[in-house]
């Protein structure tokens, strides 16, 4: 269902050219089975690790928050791996379109002087293109205010589609909308 | 140490804050006639042809209910398209945008709720904004478009160079 890595090539190349990359996690794809994400850690880890050493861990999907507790579960789950491997900090790349991710990670770390690097980006290829393709503005071709495509169920979707159709704006609004599945 | 579990739409996001507004799941998939394509094509995910026809993009990202503001695709496609966009997402998205480079629509749309933290304030406030808008005559937001038209094109520039823009300044850091 995944491709191996969310990074565009352009990234990806940038990375590589920067560090030496011990190998990437997709947590999109890993994020309910963290005894495995371990055993992939495991594969990485050395016995001593380069300053230039890093694993990178691709976070391009929202996470897990209860109540009271300060962290998502992924990221809370995330470095339980990364202790209970004794893997440095430092060696982690969270590459995450989360953005404002470092406070959690400066919550979770214990030595400030073991910290992984942090990039905000929403630049993945399941969320950007290189082929963007040019199109003309013709505002006369709009017949239509507004669209709203919104994609799986999710609350705050409900809640905006029972406001268009509830205040008439569905003739406004062009919605689409997918029944949740699971 | 433990690795803790939950089960799948466990979201903070997906506990609805606010009850006098429904936010009951719907029982149909839903597919306006101006909608051509199939959910997440790659003929429709990052551009659709049938955007020329609309005016603007109210976005519902991932999550709303969120600590943190959360960008994908779906905030990329109008801006790829072309169009004005209303953000249903996490405070602080459009700022988030800014930062990038793109520039957004206050001269049309409040755009105070981008800074409104409590979701059930913010939420109002987006009823309020989405209302305004799209009942306005097809004639006057055709106008509004065409005012917008410089930064319209200004954002897709931004977006089709943004990653060179990116790389560039991480490299200027000496990530």
């Amino acid at each position: 269902m995944y491709k191996h890595s969310e990074l565009t090539d352009e990234y990806k190349d940038f990375i590589y050219s920067k560090y030496n990359v011990l190998g990437n996690i997709r947590l999109i794809a890993n994020d309910s089975d963290f005894e495995n994400v371990e055993k992939m850690l495991s594969t990485m880890k050395k016995d001593i690790h380069l300053p230039t050493d890093r694993i990178i861990i691709e976070h391009f999907d929202s996470d897990y928050y209860l109540p009271e507790f300060p962290y998502g579960l992924t990221m809370y789950n995330l470095f339980t791996a990364f202790k209970k491997l004794d893997i440095p900090l430092f060696t982690m790349l969270l590459v995450s379109n989360s953005f404002g991710i470092e406070k959690e990670v400066q919550q979770l770390i214990i030595d400030t002087n073991d910290c992984p690097t942090v990039i905000n980006t929403f630049i993945s290829w399941y969320h950007y293109t290189n082929q963007y393709q040019e199109i003309e503005i013709d505002a006369d071709e709009i017949i239509m205010p507004g669209i709203s495509m919104m994609g799986h169920a999710r609350a705050h979707r409900n809640a905006l589609y029972h406001y268009i159709e509830s205040n008439s704006l569905l003739d406004k609004v062009a919605v689409t909308y997918r029944k949740n599945v699971k | 140490m433990t690795y803790l579990t939950t089960v799948p739409f466990n979201r903070i996001n997906e506990s609805w804050p606010d009850i006098s507004v429904s936010a009951w799941p719907i029982h149909n998939d839903i597919k306006h006639s101006l909608v051509s394509g199939l959910p997440n094509n790659k003929d429709t995910k990052y551009q659709a042809s049938f955007y020329k026809k609309i005016a603007v993009d109210i976005v519902t990202e991932t999550v709303y209910n969120y600590p943190y503001p959360y960008i994908s695709e779906k905030t990329l496609r109008p801006i790829a398209c072309k169009r004005l966009f209303i953000i249903v997402g996490a405070a602080g998205t459009l700022e988030i945008l800014h930062n990038k480079g793109f520039r957004s629509f206050p001269e049309v749309f409040d755009e105070s709720y981008d800074t409104i933290v409590d979701p059930v304030e913010r939420w109002h406030v987006l009823e309020k904004v989405i209302t305004n808008f799209v009942t306005k005559p097809i004639e006057e937001i055709r106008d509004i478009v065409k005012s917008q038209s410089d930064i319209l094109e200004k954002n897709f520039i931004n977006l089709k160079n943004l990653q060179t823009t990116e790389l560039g300044h991480l490299n200027d850091k000496n990530l």
